[in-house]
């Protein structure tokens, strides 16, 4: 009998720090099951593990010109990316950038998705007038041009990480409040809500503890999704000169910087250009094995 | 004292544009400490809107009652967060559905544990934070008391492998076994009362033979009384003490349940007991009660079932009465109070309720062709 239940057996539970492991076989198995998966988990832990020991990994330092070999090609001795037109270093740079463009992205859309699923969940949940005049105040928000947005806080606050943070995050609210009260208008129709009630549950219990789970895969997705997406959006910032202080390396701004010389140097911006994509790719291939993973009705590691 | 009393329930749905429905109107409703109540009647009676009444999660519904006492306390005078406590504490709440109404995503165990948490003797604590980190973190650890209390549930309602099944979702389990996992999370609070509605409509016979055996021993065992509404007249001569026979929002009889099999009172009472399909083989069709009920509002005044009743006369335009007639056996039919002598109804003949037509006694004596509604 206790076969048929895909082996979530009690006896042989291990546990670290007293949380219980076999939570995470399922997304074990989903992560290492698909080399899709893998690929995912292993570029964003690369990029990540780039980006927070920059200052120990990178071989140069990121703001140091060196006027003798400017425009270094690829794979020239010392500079396995070569140099940039002031003759810095381009694997060095990119390393720093990373820490701006995948801190940047992933705080911004972790900000969108709190305030936007706040949101969507509340005005999913209660429906009615609250539904209405918090979904009003999201189509504004969507109305706004992000770009405009950040124009304006660069105007107001002058060029900084949070500023471009702030508009990003703002961007992205309303794709999270529009996916999640989506989810939440027809999650609480089901009888479990009720029954949720039954056990004398409030509404903010109900809310965050039994709606919000059954909710979580397609807010993965999107998080995945949109995290790539930011980091486009940073980049399109450095690039138009109002994302970071410009001589602070970020992915966009290396972009941005080689595309005059891609006649003479294509490296400047062709490395940046297959970071982003790589990343994006990472990202997404990460997300859709998360939502496999919690997704404990589906088909297991099915893509 | 009754451990819930309700007496003239009226329950009334506002419609936009169009006139109310009155779903319920006018029940009583009495369940005794230790008794299996049954609430009988067909699809549309009422019969789950006066049980969901009382957990008073009828969203943009009018209830009013002249009594409304749970343990002699009006719970429609308590406050939202008194019934918080209420809900799960002291009234469980077992639905029809079990694969919807069990949260998919968790585990059977942790939503048992939750309830034992929120409501049993367990010195956990249950605060926002804790109760968030379990569910999207750690899940509730097996050595924890509320765990240990969720198996020992399970084990409780008849599932083998309590451990085994308590870490197990609920689609990984048969309809049987989830109902058994509804049922021990009703049991999580130690409620006095448990509202089971149609508990066993999802299961084939077999594995609804084992449920009812289950709450029968609940109910003898661990002093719960329950409130079972059901459709199925051989599910309450199996399982219930007592029952109420619901018709179109209103009571037509209340009885122990020996008296209702033995000495049914109400016309439309006899009429579902004539409709219960005999064991063995019977060749032709299976006896009905001709016509359909009402909707809410269209109902006749008087007595809802006097359109399709074969012993209607005059007197049923009038407001429902109330009749004893025995000790703990009451209906309200107006045969007894305006008739010497109600007579026999004539449901036995057949062939003439089939042709619409069925003759009856008036007041005269005489025979008269009453028309009985076909549809």
């Amino acid at each position: 009998m206790g076969a048929d239940y895909g082996g979530y057996g009690s006896d042989d539970t291990t546990r670290l720090f007293g949380v219980r492991l076999d939570r995470f076989d399922r997304l074990r198995e989903t992560l290492t099951g698909d080399y899709k998966a893998t690929f995912g988990l292993t570029t964003v832990i690369l990029f990540v593990l780039a980006a927070i020991f920059a200052p120990e990994l990178a071989p140069f330092d990121p703001m140091a010109q060196e006027y003798a070999i400017m425009q270094a090609p690829s794979l020239s001795s010392a500079h396995p990316f070569g140099t940039d037109s002031f003759g810095r270093d381009l694997l060095s740079r990119m390393m720093y950038g990373a820490r701006i463009s995948l801190g940047v992205s992933l705080v911004a859309v972790t900000i969108g998705a709190v305030v936007g699923i706040g949101l969507g969940l509340v005005a999913g949940y209660f429906g009615g007038v609250v539904d209405d005049a918090l979904m009003r105040f999201v189509d504004v928000l969507w109305a706004f041009p992000w770009l405009l947005i950040a124009i304006m806080l660069v105007a107001v606050f002058g060029q900084g990480v949070w500023n471009v943070i702030a508009a990003i995050a703002f961007a992205y609210i309303d794709d999270f409040a529009r996916l999640a009260r989506g989810e939440v208008l027809s999650i609480r129709e089901e009888e479990f809500v009720l029954a949720a009630k039954n056990i004398g549950l409030s509404d903010t219990r109900i809310m965050i503890e039994e709606v919000l789970p059954n909710a979580v895969a397609p807010l993965i997705v999107q998080f995945t999704v949109l995290v790539a997406r930011a980091m486009l959006a940073e980049s399109t910032l450095s690039f138009l000169g109002i994302g970071v202080k410009p001589t602070t390396p970020t992915w966009g701004a290396l972009l941005g910087q080689g595309r005059s010389l891609i006649g003479q140097a294509w490296w400047i911006s062709i490395i940046p250009g297959i970071a982003i994509v790589v990343t994006v790719l990472g990202i997404n291939l990460f997300g859709d094995a998360l939502r496999d993973a919690f997704d404990v009705r589906g088909e297991e590691g099915s893509p | 004292m009754s451990l819930l009393d309700v007496e003239n329930l009226r329950v009334t749905f506002p419609v936009d544009g169009g006139p109310d429905v009155r779903a319920v109107d006018g029940v009583d409703i009495a369940v005794e400490p230790g008794e299996i109540h049954g609430l009988v009647g067909e699809s549309g009676s009422g019969k789950s809107v006066t049980a969901r009444s009382v957990m008073r999660l009828l969203d943009g519904a009018v209830v009013e009652a002249d009594r409304f006492d749970y343990r002699g306390e009006d719970l429609y005078a308590k406050s939202e967060a008194e019934m918080r406590t209420i809900r799960g504490d002291d009234i469980g709440m077992v639905f029809q559905d079990s694969m919807s109404a069990l949260n998919p995503v968790m585990t059977v165990g942790e939503q048992i544990a939750e309830v034992v948490r929120h409501h049993g003797d367990v010195d956990e604590s249950a605060g926002l934070l804790s109760e968030l980190r379990r569910k999207y973190v750690t899940g509730t650890s097996e050595t924890a008391p509320s765990w240990r209390r969720a198996v020992e549930l399970l084990e409780t309602v008849g599932i083998a492998d309590p451990a085994d099944v308590a870490t197990t979702y609920p689609h990984q389990l048969s309809g049987g076994q989830r109902q058994r996992v509804m049922i021990a999370q009703a049991l999580g609070g130690d409620p006095s009362l448990i509202i089971a509605d149609e508990p066993t409509t999802a299961l084939d016979v077999t594995v609804e033979a084992g449920i009812l055996d289950e709450l029968r021993r609940l109910c003898d065992e661990m002093d719960v009384s329950i409130l079972l509404i059901t459709h199925d007249l051989g599910v309450v001569a199996e399982t219930c003490d007592s029952v109420t026979v619901m018709y179109s929002g209103s009571v037509m009889e209340r009885a122990s349940t020996e008296q209702l099999f033995q000495h049914p009172a109400h016309p439309y009472t006899k009429g579902l007991l004539r409709s219960v399909p005999e064991g063995g083989a019977t060749d032709g069709e299976l006896t009905t009660i001709p016509g359909s009920a009402p909707e809410p509002t269209e109902r006749p005044d008087g007595c809802p079932f006097r359109d399709r009743c074969p012993a209607a006369f005059e007197a049923c335009a009038d407001p429902l009465p109330e009749h004893v007639v025995d000790a703990g056996h009451a209906t309200r039919c107006h045969l007894y109070t305006e008739r010497d002598d109600p007579g026999e109804v004539a449901w036995d003949a057949d062939a003439d309720i089939d042709a619409g037509v069925t003759a009856v006694t008036d007041d005269s004596g005489e025979p008269s062709p009453t028309e009985v509604t076909d549809g």
